[in-house]
């Protein structure tokens, strides 16, 4: 998996809460990403198994009279791939922090 | 008058009724129009229109007289001070017994209600359908999707392909924006990249979104961000590539947009169409003018005229 910048935002969002469920709209809006960003995120993300995509159940968005939405949500395992995932990321930037001498400046 | 109006019914009727049945039919429009005299329908049509309509339309699916009765008198029991008793008593049991069937349907009694009476349902609803957009937008929403899922099925199990086909068309319409705006186009045309099977999935998740966006601009950004993302995203879904697929993906979506354009500016706007191929007309007639004229002095003037356009510019010596 590719960390790139708005990958990683995305995945902190999601772990803030893993069982909340997401729409994509609500992705963009949230973080400020395109939506030509937030979807093939979304995709990849699903691909390999990390969140869930569920259709909408009918009673909620019938009620609030609009078409039914994409859910998403983390997996158990896209919770701990996620977490591990960022995890390394942190490690390797303060790698570079600590080679460049400004250790302790990144927390 | 009544017997006018009734015309349409009359004539789907056919033999098989007795002079008798066809008085009673006219009798029960009859009353009806005197119920209703002064209601409208929210389009502003005389309420009595929306009965004849829905009679005509079981008569069509080949009901008998009680059931043509029942359709023209179905909404008077609520709508007005006629009683049950006194439509038993005027038009007999069989018509009785149908409105009162009808108006108690319920999505769970479908499966044991009697084929009349499901019959008068889908009627009643075509009817509605049909006139949807003159309701409240919420409405309309949990109407159609209500008539997705129980009626469209129930009217091709009736044996009413027609029928079912008109429904879901309707519905779908108001459900997934029928009315199909520049933006849901332009994203029909640039899912064209992505892989056949996931695109209708894909695009039902936009459009969902799209129907939220309040303002045209929210909704250009949108659009304009998942067009621009699409090539990457076609790429993504298809698994790790070569470089000149991802070429081509883009080369596709760039053919694709073109054609969807085009089928966009034919489809909301003849008249753009007709102003660009008059403007085609009009540069062909001109050189064809300068070209072929026996003097040269069109030819002059159009010489004289870039020129002029020419010096017009500044010079950067």
């Amino acid at each position: 998996m590719k960390m790139t910048l708005q990958m990683q935002l995305v995945l902190r969002l999601l772990l803030e809460d893993p069982q909340r469920e997401w729409y994509g709209l609500q992705l963009c809006e949230l973080l400020g990403l395109a939506s030509g960003t937030i979807y093939p995120i979304l995709a990849r993300l699903e691909q390999v198994g990390w969140i869930e995509g569920v259709w909408e159940d009918p009673a909620v968005h019938e009620t609030s009279s609009r078409p039914r939405r994409r859910l998403y949500r983390l997996t158990a395992d896209g919770v701990v791939q996620a977490e591990n995932a960022l995890a390394r990321t942190r490690n390797r930037s303060s790698l570079v922090w600590a080679r460049l001498g400004l250790e302790g400046r990144l927390s | 008058m009544t017997e006018g109006m009734l015309a349409p019914v009359l004539a789907v009727a056919g033999e098989g009724w007795s002079a008798d049945d066809r008085r009673r039919v006219v009798r029960a429009c009859r009353v009806a129009k005197r119920l209703h005299d002064g209601q409208r329908r929210r389009s502003g049509d005389p309420y009595i229109r929306h009965p004849v309509e829905v009679a005509a339309i079981v008569a069509k699916g080949g009901a008998g007289p009680d059931t043509v009765c029942a359709a023209l008198l179905h909404d008077v029991i609520d709508d007005t001070p006629y009683t049950i008793q006194r439509m038993r008593v005027d038009f007999g049991r069989g018509v009785a017994d149908r409105v009162t069937a009808l108006s108690s349907l319920t999505a769970a009694g479908i499966a044991s209600a009697e084929r009349d009476v499901l019959l008068l349902k889908l009627a009643d609803r075509l009817h509605n359908m049909r006139t949807i957009q003159f309701v409240a937008p919420d409405k309309q929403w949990n109407k159609s999707a209500e008539t997705l899922r129980t009626l469209v099925p129930l009217a091709r199990r009736l044996g009413m392909p027609d029928m079912g086909r008109e429904l879901s068309e309707l519905s779908c319409r108001v459900l997934y924006g029928g009315k199909r705006g520049l933006f849901s186009s332009a994203l029909r045309a640039a899912v064209a990249v992505l892989p056949r099977e996931v695109r209708a999935r894909w695009l039902a998740e936009w459009t969902a979104e799209l129907a939220t966006l309040p303002t045209r601009r929210s909704k250009a950004r949108f659009v304009a961000g998942l067009i621009v993302g699409m090539p990457r995203f076609a790429s993504i879904l298809r698994g790790p590539t070569k470089p000149h697929r991802h070429i081509a993906t883009v080369a596709k979506l760039v053919v694709s947009m073109a054609v969807g354009g085009t089928w966009v500016t034919v489809t909301i706007n003849p008249a753009v169409l007709w102003a660009l191929a008059m403007a085609v007309v009009g540069c062909l007639f001109l050189g064809g003018a300068v070209l072929f004229a026996t003097s040269d002095k069109p030819a002059r003037r159009l010489r004289e005229f870039i020129e002029s356009w020419r010096d017009s510019r500044p010079r950067k010596d």
